[in-house]
């Protein structure tokens, strides 16, 4: 047995959650976020979304996690002045029109600036862990290239040594990232094609991969339709079929993976109505794996 | 005045990836075809079996035609979006020339953020949205699109594009010495940001933007087109999710970003409904299977209620006509149920 759930993750300085939309990235980011807390590590829970938009539709706040969303208008602020030195002239840059229309179509920059930032969080909290909540596979996919892009655009100079230091963090063995996926062909498929796609890009580490919401374990003895067909009522016998075919799908993903040799968890679909009570029971279901 | 669902021209099929919209736009598309309507389906790399089901077994991105077994009249044809030659066709398009196209495409920025980018789904969709918009051989035209982040940065992208192009910058550009063009405060803003990027940067991409220029009517241009048709009152734009709390704040969102671009959310499908099972029956199990059996029908009791909650408020938030699909115990693969997922959809709009 290798280490759990949790151990991978405290062993590590950040982690990167990504996977298909849709498929509960941000409720795992969220519940691990909270089983480290729980075991007294700080953490920052981080999220991105390259359209900048301003309302987070979750509420991970009420979870009692420190969670921050990244814009890069405001990371590119800091960095400028990092380097500007001078709060009048960084305001002068950022205020000025033309400048930032430059800036919001520069290819790869807000991926660069987001990346620094995170790079930043990890060196100014020495202990603490990162998780960063990405968006779905397209973008996820941006946000690791377009640093590496830059970085065979520019031998030289500064923005050469900034993206060095983001691809050191990319790579390092204490970065992770974190695939998510559902018991599914569909999301499964594309959850391999993007881990290849990534793969293709460097030697990034890999958790093992979380297939979120699969069929509980309910106790007592199964039954197989087959052979208990009989004893069963025609609405009883639809119950079980259904959970037969689900299960079915769930078998065809995992092999699926396994064919690949993908290692992966399982977390089961939960029944919550809400989703904070989703991300808390989540987060003690991962105490367990 | 208002379309009725029916006799609408192009149907989007928007929402949350790996809510079943490739399954529902195929189901659309069948069903139109079926009822005689020349039918174009606009799809992404649908999964396996389905792909099958079309008879789209290798990817192409030609116009396939599709021949529904018990309906060979359905005059129905399929087009897979290639998310990976978008731009350069975009380039190909609009280039004045050849040699634009050819400097265009081979300038390292953009390879750099060609390939970043990866398969750009969004704007191949769009492509096709205009290509076949007006091409009257098709009555009705269903498009798989993709999912709701990045369909926002369908509408957008194509605007910040040609905004940024219209800029002055680019004039800055073209001249050496051009800071001088500017008025004082973004001379200075330049030089700033001259200082933290670094002049190779801004010399690079000075290039690619100097290669682009003669371009930005056509993209304009191009943007109020695509508008015009997501717009317009024979599109309807319907909404495929998930009756749970997460999707339910996502959907809000997402039609705040619709509305601002003036496009409205037409019609709603919550697909993957847990059904309602009724108590259960059986007396003749022995305990131990009893157990498993009712661990089973409260697992699905549960997620019935639940979504019924979320059902309730997409209902009283959202406003627009619903369609609910149930989850089935069989594959969404087969010629006859797609047409009735199909049939389900008509039929409820």
């Amino acid at each position: 047995m290798g280490a759990s759930y949790l151990e991978t993750i405290l062993r590590k300085k950040v982690v990167f959650f990504t996977g298909k939309g849709g498929v509960g990235k941000s409720a795992l980011a969220s519940a691990t976020a909270l089983a480290c807390k729980k075991k007294n590590k700080p953490v920052f829970l981080v999220s991105w979304n390259p359209f900048d938009t301003k309302a987070r539709s979750l509420p991970f706040e009420s979870l009692g996690i420190q969670h921050f969303v990244l814009e890069s208008a405001q990371c590119f602020k800091e960095y400028a002045l990092t380097i500007l030195k001078f709060k009048s002239i960084v305001d002068l840059l950022v205020g000025n029109k033309i400048v930032n229309k430059f800036i919001s179509a520069a290819p790869g920059l807000s991926e660069a600036v987001i990346a620094g930032k995170i790079w930043d969080l990890t060196t100014h909290a020495t202990d603490a862990l990162v998780l960063v909540d990405l968006p779905s596979s397209g973008h996820a996919y941006s946000f690791f290239s377009s640093p590496l892009g830059l970085r065979k655009l520019f031998k030289v100079g500064l923005v050469h040594r900034e993206i060095e230091r983001i691809c050191a963090m990319y790579f390092s063995p204490e970065t992770a990232i974190q695939l998510v996926t559902l018991p599914e062909e569909l999301p499964t498929t594309e959850t391999i094609e993007l881990r290849k796609k990534l793969m293709g890009l460097g030697s990034f580490n890999f958790n093992p991969l979380v297939l979120n919401q699969c069929l509980p374990n309910f106790p007592g003895e199964r039954l197989e339709p087959q052979s208990t067909q009989h004893r069963l009522s025609p609405e009883d016998l639809n119950l079980i079929r259904h959970f037969e075919f689900l299960n079915q799908q769930q078998q065809e993903a995992e092999r699926e993976l396994g064919s690949h040799h993908i290692p992966f968890l399982k977390i089961p679909k939960l029944t919550e109505p809400e989703w904070i009570t989703t991300v808390e029971s989540i987060a003690e279901h991962l105490r367990t794996l | 005045m208002t379309v009725p669902f029916s006799e609408k021209r192009i149907y989007l099929i928007g929402g949350p990836g790996g809510v079943g919209k490739t399954t529902l736009a195929a189901s659309l598309a069948i069903r139109f075809s079926v009822q005689g309507y020349r039918t174009l389906v606009l799809t992404v790399d649908p999964a396996k079996r389905l792909a099958q089901t079309l008879g789209l077994t290798s990817f192409s991105t030609e116009l396939r035609k599709v021949t529904l077994t018990d309906h060979p009249q359905a005059e129905l044809h399929a087009y897979m979006l290639d998310g990976e030659h978008a731009f350069d066709r975009i380039i190909a398009r609009f280039a004045k020339n050849e040699q634009q196209k050819q400097k265009i495409l081979e300038n390292r920025f953009y390879r750099t953020i060609v390939e970043s980018l990866g398969g750009s789904h969004e704007y191949a969709a769009m492509e096709q949205i205009l290509a076949f918009a007006s091409d009257p051989q098709f009555d009705k035209i269903i498009v798989d699109t993709p999912p709701t982040q990045n369909a926002i940065d369908l509408f957008k992208a194509p605007q910040r594009l040609a905004d940024f192009m219209d800029a002055p910058v680019i004039s800055w550009f073209q001249k050496k010495g051009g800071f001088q063009l500017f008025q004082k405060g973004t001379q200075l803003a330049m030089k700033a940001l001259q200082n933290i990027l670094g002049s190779e940067f801004l010399e690079q991409l000075a290039l690619f933007l100097t290669d682009l220029q003669g371009m930005q009517s056509g993209f304009r241009e191009r943007h109020l087109a695509v508008m015009e048709v997501l717009r317009g009152n024979t599109t309807a734009f319907i909404l495929v999710t998930q009756a749970s709390e997460a999707r339910f704040l996502e959907s809000l969102e997402f039609q705040k970003a619709l509305n601002q671009e003036n496009i409205q959310i037409s019609q709603l499908i919550l697909n993957r409904l847990e059904r309602y099972w009724p108590p259960l029956t059986s007396t003749q199990l022995p305990e131990a299977q009893r157990t498993w059996l009712h661990g089973l029908h409260e697992y699905f009791e549960e997620l019935h209620a639940l979504q019924e909650k979320w059902a309730k408020a997409f209902e009283a938030e959202l406003g627009v006509p619903t369609v609910y699909i149930q989850r089935l115990s069989h594959p969404t693969t087969e010629l006859h149920t797609l047409l009735d997922l199909g049939n389900q959809i008509t039929g409820s709009l």
